[in-house]
């Protein structure tokens, strides 16, 4: 079977490997749900954005596993689909990434210019971001996996050292509330909440094929790297929606009821242990992680809406244009409609909880019927060879 | 057929050179002609062991071979452009008139340096012995710590003029195929007038030659060549050069060094950690020192930033352009250090330090904090000696991009590096290796450095014949279980 394919095949033809897949899954799990929504969150669901929180991540991990179904059999756009079915499902996925562009590329350019500066316009920075994440989207999916890799390690170290020195402004009683039987406002903060998610449809793009111009793996490589793709798969879900729900857990516990909670999740977190005065703020390594990890989100959502774009003008006979035009026309109108229909906080909000919930879960359909077909497609191929 | 008038011919086509030594011989009871170069021949060689036996007696051309006392056998040429070539490289050619053929004798002998430890890798503790600038006593030095027929030395000619000697060298059941034909046909392409040093031909080997980062390996030493020949590279040496080329090069070499195979793990883990640690405070330090004097001076605890305030007080220039001016009078310093004749380095040094460093300061021309940011990253700069050109250009770069953004300016620069390195190849192998992508198998040799015993397969990271570096048998492996005797 083709998704049979060793490790070592995706790495020597620059191809997501397993360890880059699931790091691309954990920073599409992870990326856009520390910022903006948790203020969001808790201001529908107080102590209960923890159960939304975990009620969706266990939904986006169902979701990433058609996705990577998907991704087995190199993708969607790869997909063995009819032309009548496949082309309306691309067109509807370029609307979901182009919507996600908008709406993320106008909130992490607002914190950016709001948080990080002072007295700097909010679409210089938005256009700057876009500039920078068109820039790494134009390396493919193999290099901004890759660079993950490299970053994981400045993850750990940040870890590591905020484990050494950073205390937590945390009260346990506040996170008692957790725990409480009430959950007035769980069910609305998880449909609210849904616009933040949907975003492992992205993994369904990924060629986790190998090529065929190698040598096919052995029988034993092909169980090795079966066996190894599960554990990877299952580590990254665990470790994502570990860390998601710790966070809402400790947020919980440092802020208590949503009346104390400010616009933006860093602010308060957490403060260096005893010698504050000597080593500043410990919100900043966190920041840089969080902007790695977001201008990462940002270069896949480019990314794949650019490969949603080519195939339809592939499929509407247009061969000419550079890939660069795609990108160009994606950024314009990503920056456009930001100015004009999302410029205040208020019609962000509005954007955020009442359009894009639609859209994701309308995506999110997408990618389990579609995974589902890849699935149904496999199992066929294996029965298959074994009647053979 | 070699006609009379061979001679003027040939000291023509010298251009009538002052150096061109044309000796008439008897040979055989006929007049022959020895043409060599002055400087390059042994004089007494000739005399001893080919002049003098070949003026004794009457014999034909033919046993010209049997009579001259010399350990590599003569070579006949009917082609002068060959012979003229050949006496350019050193040999002795006899022309005969009324002769076939011209004979080439190899009596070379020119002033060479002896092997000496090399000034940029001096050892503490392990061989040091350095290349010289021979291509075959490099190729000796090699031969003598892998005494094996599978050690393949291949010789090609490059450079239209200089004709250089180049060696590509490679274990034969270890590199894998691919490498050894790409290296060789990336060598059979190049057509350029004259290979002065190795160094010349890096850029016709490189994948991406406008990379600010080396794709190529350069060393000076035999010992450490041999250990990457074992490891599947291949080598290319160059006459008239000392630095050997090593391919594929990862980024994970600069981090290496030849004394970490002789030392405790453990220390050398740490080693290799602060190299990393001082390539980051060299890239980032003055780039962080503007973005937060700029933009970013709520990330320092008020104390710090009261002190860096009153420190850069009154300083007439911005603190980006400052930071530029220092990094930029540092390179000067540098470059001058370098060129300038050693005895006048210390009055250099204390030009520097002095002159420069404590009266701009005490001028308020530069403020402190800035010329301490600079001392800092310059001395970080160093733990990495490779790449020193690389990150003293990089750290510009990320100033500027701070003078931009600030940190966020930082990031980006640094995300975009890093697209470029995880992008990058040499030989097919992947230059961020074995970070990104992961293998697994060729951390033992990362930042943290497992014990020799341990690395029991050759890297992964690039392509090799033959997996197995340590064959462990039973009696290994129950010994290497127990407990170490060379414990410390």
């Amino acid at each position: 079977m083709k998704s049979d394919v060793s490790n070592i095949q995706l790495k020597q033809k620059g191809k997501v490997s397993y360890a880059e897949y699931a790091l691309l899954a954990i920073c599409l799990i992870v990326a856009n749900k520390v910022c903006t929504l948790p203020s969001v969150l808790a201001g529908v669901a107080g102590s209960k954005s923890v159960w939304s929180v975990m009620i969706l991540t266990a939904t986006e991990c169902g979701v990433l596993f058609f996705a990577t179904q998907t991704a087995k059999r190199g993708g969607i756009l790869a997909l063995d689909l009819q032309k009548e079915i496949k082309l309306p499902v691309i067109f509807l996925f370029l609307l979901f990434f182009a919507m996600k562009l908008t709406a993320f590329s106008r909130e992490i350019g607002t914190y950016y210019a709001l948080s990080l500066f002072e007295n700097v316009p909010v679409l210089p920075m938005t256009v700057l971001l876009i500039l920078a994440c068109v820039l790494l989207a134009r390396t493919g999916y193999a290099t901004l996996g890759r660079m993950l890799e490299i970053f994981v390690w400045l993850f750990l170290f940040v870890f590591l050292f905020a484990v050494i020195f950073t205390r937590t402004e945390g009260d346990l009683f506040n996170a008692l509330a957790i725990f409480s039987p009430d959950v007035t406002g769980m069910g609305m903060g998880v449909y609210r909440a849904l616009g933040w998610f949907g975003d492992t449809a992205i993994i369904a793009f990924l060629d986790l094929r190998g090529d065929e111009s190698l040598p096919p793996p052995t029988p034993e490589e092909a169980e090795k790297s079966k066996k190894a793709r599960g554990r990877i798969l299952f580590a990254a879900l665990t470790f994502s929606s570990l860390l998601l729900i710790l966070f809402y857990a400790l947020f919980t516990a440092v802020y208590g009821n949503a009346a104390k909670m400010t616009d933006y999740a860093f602010i308060k977190l957490s403060a260096f242990k005893a010698n504050t005065d000597e080593l500043g703020s410990a919100d900043w390594p966190v920041i840089i992680l969080w902007a790695i990890l977001s201008t990462h989100y940002l270069a896949l959502l480019f990314l794949s809406a650019k490969e949603c774009l080519s195939a339809l003008k592939h499929s509407a006979g247009i061969e000419k244009g550079k890939e660069v035009l795609s990108y160009l026309l994606l950024s314009v109108t990503a920056v456009l409609f930001s100015l004009f229909f999302l410029d205040e906080e208020r019609e962000y909000e509005h954007f955020m909880t009442q359009w894009m919930p639609v859209a994701s879960i309308l995506s999110g359909a997408l990618t389990v019927a579609v995974g589902n077909y890849a699935l149904y497609r496999n199992k066929k191929e294996v029965k298959d060879e074994e009647s053979k | 057929m070699i006609r009379e008038n061979i001679i003027e011919k040939v000291r023509k086509d010298f251009g009538e050179s002052s150096d061109l030594t044309i000796r008439p011989s008897l040979v055989g009871g006929q007049t022959g002609y020895f043409v060599s170069l002055e400087g390059l021949t042994d004089k007494e060689l000739l005399e001893e062991h080919l002049i003098k036996p070949l003026a004794e007696g009457v014999f034909p051309p033919r046993e010209i071979e049997k009579r001259i006392f010399l350990t590599a056998p003569a070579e006949k040429v009917s082609d002068l452009e060959k012979a003229e070539q050949e006496i350019s490289g050193g040999a002795t050619a006899l022309f005969i008139p009324g002769e076939e053929e011209a004979y080439l004798f190899s009596v070379k002998k020119w002033e060479r340096r002896t092997v000496a430890e090399p000034p940029t890798s001096s050892v503490l503790k392990g061989p040091r012995e350095g290349f010289t600038e021979d291509v075959n006593v490099n190729v000796s030095l090699i031969r003598r710590r892998v005494k094996d027929k599978r050690l393949v030395i291949k010789e090609v000619t490059i450079g239209r003029y200089s004709s250089t000697k180049v060696m590509v060298c490679y274990l034969s059941d270890v590199a894998a195929k691919k490498t050894v034909d790409l290296v060789n046909e990336r060598l059979a392409h190049i057509d350029i007038d004259g290979v002065i040093d190795s160094s010349y031909l890096t850029k016709f080997l490189e994948d991406d030659p406008s990379s600010l980062f080396p794709q190529v390996g350069s060393l000076e030493k035999p010992d450490v060549v041999a250990a990457k020949l074992l490891e599947g590279r291949v080598a290319i040496l160059s006459d008239g050069s000392p630095i050997a080329l090593t391919v594929p090069h990862l980024l994970i070499e600069s981090f290496q060094d030849s004394q970490d195979y002789f030392k405790r793990n453990t220390r050398v883990t740490v080693t290799r950690f602060l190299r990393l640690f001082g390539a980051i405070i060299a890239l980032f330090l003055p780039a962080a020192f503007v973005a937060v004097q700029e933009f970013q001076y709520q990330v320092l605890p008020l104390k710090f930033l009261i002190t860096i305030v009153n420190s850069t007080n009154g300083t007439p220039l911005s603190p980006t352009l400052e930071m530029m001016l220092v990094l930029i009078i540092f390179d000067i310093l540098n470059e001058a250090s370098v060129r300038m004749p050693r005895y006048v380095g210390m009055a250099l040094s204390i030009v520097g330090a002095i002159v420069l460093g404590e009266t701009a300061v005490s001028a308020g021309l530069l403020s402190s904090p800035a010329v301490l940011v600079t001392a800092l990253s310059s001395i970080g700069l160093y733990l990495v000696p490779d790449d020193v050109g690389t990150y003293s250009i990089l750290r510009l770069l990320f100033v500027a991009a701070a003078a931009l953004l600030g940190l966020l300016g930082i990031l980006f620069a640094l995300l975009l590096l890093v697209a470029h390195l995880v992008n990058l190849k040499s030989f097919g192998a992947n230059y961020t290796s074995p970070y990104a992508p992961l293998v697994n198998g060729d951390l033992k040799d990362g930042f943290v450095k497992r014990e020799l015993p341990d690395m029991e397969a050759r890297p992964e990271s690039i392509d090799n014949q033959n997996p197995t570096r340590i064959k462990k048998d039973d009696f290994l492996r129950a010994h290497l279980d127990e407990e170490d005797p060379d414990e410390e």
